[in-house]
């Protein structure tokens, strides 16, 4: 199983003519657990949430719009905190991986971090907090109606809550140690950072302005928080798939034939 | 440009970081200006304590291969490319100095190498 996982993610790398290697295997491995984890609690949140509104609406005094919005910005945020929490365990186990090597690499000068996160991630990041900001902005500031403009604070609120917790996990994702035993494994960290990058700045405020665009009391505000929900879902999947398919480091002989 | 720490290895851990880097500085793989990783860096990802990577640093400072320019991290040193340039130098003037007292390649070459491994037993062990 994880040596399929292995020859998957290589194959879909480009790498098909590269062997799997146990790191490879035990790393993938150890983000399928994580990822598993996160899926979970996100069912867990999901059926909690469901079961709060059939609650809610069973009850004679239903809440008001803006306390449902923030109710589902409360479940959002567990399930980012989930899947940020799958990245540290993740590292947890990726330190016991490296630390069972006995041949540890490194690069030998200081890599950036638009390097190690990917520009992807970056024009990512732009999309969904830059432009969810920019549209909590807008909305707050400049709606004709009072409950548009309270769910422009709450998308501020949200866009800002979610980008703190995705700099947790853009941090975790630098910061943590380089496992590879050679320099094909030193690529795939590489590339497997950008992965769980890309994890940390998922598009959760896309799904916030989405339900928001339906409460909203005006046309513009409707269109202009659809708008930004359609383009950060567009480009988190543009960004994923990319990031999922960028080549992988080839195999050193093939390498030097294909350079030749 | 990679740095490899080997477990089995008998030569110890600080000394197979320096003389990698200090090997690719000589043979240029790392250029004048290029920014090493950080020393707490290095050290978590090649499995190491800070001090081991620390004190590699530390002698390829003394040895003018690096400089550390404070916050803004440790940089390959241009002292280590003037450093072979004198090399460079110093045998030019001795290629003249044998040519003009009619002493050939060979020997030549042998002086050298027995001034170069008398210099080297007078280095402490």
């Amino acid at each position: 199983m994880e040596s399929r996982r292995a020859r998957r993610w290589l194959d879909r790398h480009g790498a098909a003519d590269r062997p799997t290697t146990p790191l490879l295997r035990a790393r993938l491995e150890a983000r399928h657990r994580s990822e598993t984890l996160s899926w979970v609690l996100a069912g867990v949140v999901m059926a909690v949430a469901v079961a709060l509104a059939v609650v809610d609406e069973l009850s004679p005094a239903p809440r008001s719009e803006r306390a449902w919005l923030f109710q589902v910005g409360l479940f959002y945020v567990a399930i980012a905190l989930g899947a940020v929490g799958g990245l540290v365990i993740q590292g947890r186990d990726e330190r016991r991986i490296g630390a069972a090597l006995t041949r540890r690499v490194a690069h030998a000068q200081a890599v950036r971090v638009g390097t190690v996160v990917g520009r992807w991630f970056l024009v990512t990041t732009a999309v969904t907090v830059g432009g969810g900001l920019l549209a909590g902005l807008l909305v707050a500031a400049g709606a004709a109606d009072p409950r548009d403009r309270e769910l422009g604070f709450t998308m501020l609120a949200a866009v800002g809550a979610f980008a703190l917790i995705g700099l947790v996990g853009l941090v975790h994702v630098v910061r943590r140690p380089a496992v590879a035993d050679d320099e094909q494994s030193l690529g795939d960290d590489l590339l497997l950072r950008r992965e769980d990058a890309l994890r940390a700045v998922a598009p959760y405020p896309a799904m916030l302005a989405a339900i928001a665009a339906v409460q909203s009391q005006s046309l513009a505000v409707l269109l202009g928080f659809l708008a930004y929900a359609v383009a950060a879902v567009v480009v988190a999947f543009l960004a994923s798939w990319a990031v999922e398919r960028a080549p992988a480091a080839r195999p050193v002989s093939l390498s030097r034939e294909a350079g030749a | 440009m990679l740095v490899t720490i080997s477990a089995d290895s008998p030569v110890p851990p600080y000394e197979q970081v320096r003389a990698q880097l200090a090997q690719q500085i000589l043979d240029q793989t790392l250029v004048v200006g290029t920014r090493l990783p950080t020393v707490r860096r290095l050290a978590t990802d090649l499995g190491l304590a800070t001090n081991t990577v620390a004190r590699a640093y530390r002698e390829l400072e003394e040895a003018g291969l690096i400089e550390t320019r404070g916050r803004a991290g440790t940089f390959v040193s241009a002292a280590g490319q003037r450093g072979r340039e004198r090399a460079r130098e110093a045998a030019a003037r001795y290629a003249q100095v044998v040519r003009s007292l009619g002493i050939g390649p060979a020997e030549a070459l042998r002086i050298v190498q027995a001034a170069l491994e008398a210099t080297n037993g007078r280095e402490p062990a």
